[in-house]
């Protein structure tokens, strides 16, 4: 057994979080209660009580387990492990957790320059409405994976925005000071010019990992 | 008889629950929540992006269906009580 294993655990976020356990308890008692008040003889539900109880379920305690459960499962779904729930990321996040691999994403996860959830970090723009376009990408991921199907190899949408990796890269000196990244600095911003291939920085994932079962 | 000449049976236990057509829209208002529940437990024990979005979609539909139905109930029980 891995003796870091519960660290490692802790590091990847793993295991039921406080609000999933709230979520989880006051699904079950509503649920209970629900059945309990049900079975009742019927005279007996006219009663004030279980019409007040019947009230306070399905006015207050079910909109706040679905809210609580939205917000949960909404941060749980930047997590690798959730990427990793579509049998075609496989490839990826193996890749990423190889330590042998040179990768540029790998390189990201192994040393830990992204401390966590490092697919949704660098797949999602910054600014007010970025978190939020990632999410509807998810969906047209999901839709695509389960109905309309997709086109191998697995490509990005659009151009890659490379404000994402300035986000982190262009504060940095050694950044600033890179002859390459000042002479093409306005195609860098606006993402004209890749910081994959030539001679700059080497690709992100395998190309065929979208294949690997 | 009550101001709307309603048997007091429907109006003895306050709402009327146990009563008639409300009460078999309190029963599906009951199990729809319950389902919507069950999918919510279901997103929360294995969150996939499927079950992320039934709980979110379908639970959500069927959840808020169960509220509306029970909004009936209380607004056809607060009509019957002569509130409305």
């Amino acid at each position: 057994m891995n003796p870091f294993e519960e660290s490692i655990k802790a590091a990847n976020g793993g295991g039921l979080s406080l609000i999933g356990w709230i979520v989880l308890v006051l699904s079950v008692l509503c649920i209970l209660l629900i059945i309990r008040i049900m079975v009742q003889d019927p005279k007996k539900t006219a009663q004030p009580f279980g019409k007040w109880l019947l009230l306070l379920i399905f006015f207050i305690l079910s909109p706040m387990i679905y809210l609580l459960n939205f917000s949960a499962a909404i941060e749980d779904s930047k997590k690798v492990d959730f990427c990793n729930s579509c049998h075609v990321m496989h490839g990826y996040v193996n890749d990423l957790k190889d330590p042998d691999s040179q990768y540029l994403a790998s390189e990201h996860y192994q040393y830990r320059w992204i401390a966590e959830d490092q697919c949704f970090t660098c797949h999602s723009n910054y600014g007010l409405f970025g978190n939020a376009k990632a999410k509807m990408t998810g969906i047209r991921h999901v839709w695509a994976y389960y109905i309309a199907g997709y086109k191998t190899p697995i490509k990005l949408y659009n151009t890659y925005n490379n404000g994402i990796c300035l986000r982190c890269h262009a504060p940095t000196v050694g950044f600033q000071e890179t002859e390459e990244h000042i002479d093409n600095a306005s195609d860098i911003i606006n993402s004209k010019m890749s910081c994959l291939g030539l001679d700059c920085h080497v690709r992100t994932h395998p190309d065929k990992a979208w294949s690997e079962k | 008889m009550n101001s709307k000449n309603l048997p007091l049976s429907h109006v003895e236990g306050g709402w009327t629950i146990g009563v008639g057509w409300t009460r078999k829209l309190v029963i599906a208002a009951s199990v729809l929540d319950i389902l919507a529940l069950l999918t919510i437990i279901l997103s929360i024990s294995k969150l996939t992006p499927l079950t992320l979005i039934i709980s979110v979609s379908i639970g959500g539909a069927l959840m808020a269906i169960s509220i509306i139905l029970y909004v009936i109930v209380v607004v056809v029980d607060l009509r019957r009580r002569g509130v409305l």
